[in-house]
């Protein structure tokens, strides 16, 4: 019998992106009614940055309605995937920290950008070939 | 690797949630092994044979290049 990973039940696919909302829309107001900013107070920076991470990582690992054989290939072949992706990745930051330290610096300079960005790509890659838009 | 699904499942007037839910799969799943991008394993393939009352070699045949 085959090994299986260790998923979260199929509801987390929705707490996942609740949290993400929720936190956005907590900054957002946060700003524009109170004039108050996340930014400059440093816990709080963090837990920010916490709740999205997590929230990204709940949405990955949540398990599909229905999770079959093809659905782990297409989890495997995505996770392969970024892990390429991660090396670009690890070149891109360091040219841009030392080149570009303005432009991309914000996502591809911290490991806390770098996780986000490869998320978004891991969930993009899962879709695509799910859905079948990509072989 | 060449797969008759489509053909057998219609002959069996199946359509594909009816049959992925005989097998225990996804819709997805049936879609992508009748459109070629998804090769099955052997377990599935066993099963999908069960549930159109074939045998796997009549579902999958291999091609020259295989």
């Amino acid at each position: 019998m085959n090994r299986k990973p260790f998923l979260l039940p199929n509801y987390f696919k929705w707490i996942g992106p609740a949290i993400l909302v929720l936190t956005v829309a907590t900054i957002i107001i946060a700003n524009v009614a109170f004039d108050f900013n996340f930014v400059k107070i440093i816990w709080l920076k963090l837990i920010v940055k916490i709740l999205i991470a997590l929230s990204f990582m709940l949405f990955i690992l949540a398990k599909e309605k229905v999770e079959d054989e093809f659905i782990m290939q297409c989890r495997l072949r995505a996770m392969a995937g970024i892990f390429i992706l991660n090396f670009f990745c690890s070149i891109f930051s360091e040219l841009t920290k030392t080149y570009c330290p303005t432009f991309f610096t914000p996502i591809f300079g911290s490991l806390f950008g770098v996780g986000v960005f490869q998320a978004m790509m891991y969930i993009t890659t899962f879709y695509s070939l799910k859905k079948g838009y990509a072989q | 690797m060449q797969n008759n699904l489509k053909e057998y499942r219609d002959a069996a007037e199946l359509t594909q949630e009816q049959l992925a839910d005989k097998v225990g799969v996804s819709r997805q799943s049936i879609i992508s092994i009748e459109k070629g991008q998804y090769i099955p394993t052997t377990v599935l393939a066993l099963k999908l044979a069960k549930a159109l009352k074939l045998k796997v070699e009549d579902l999958f045949v291999l091609e020259k290049g295989d």
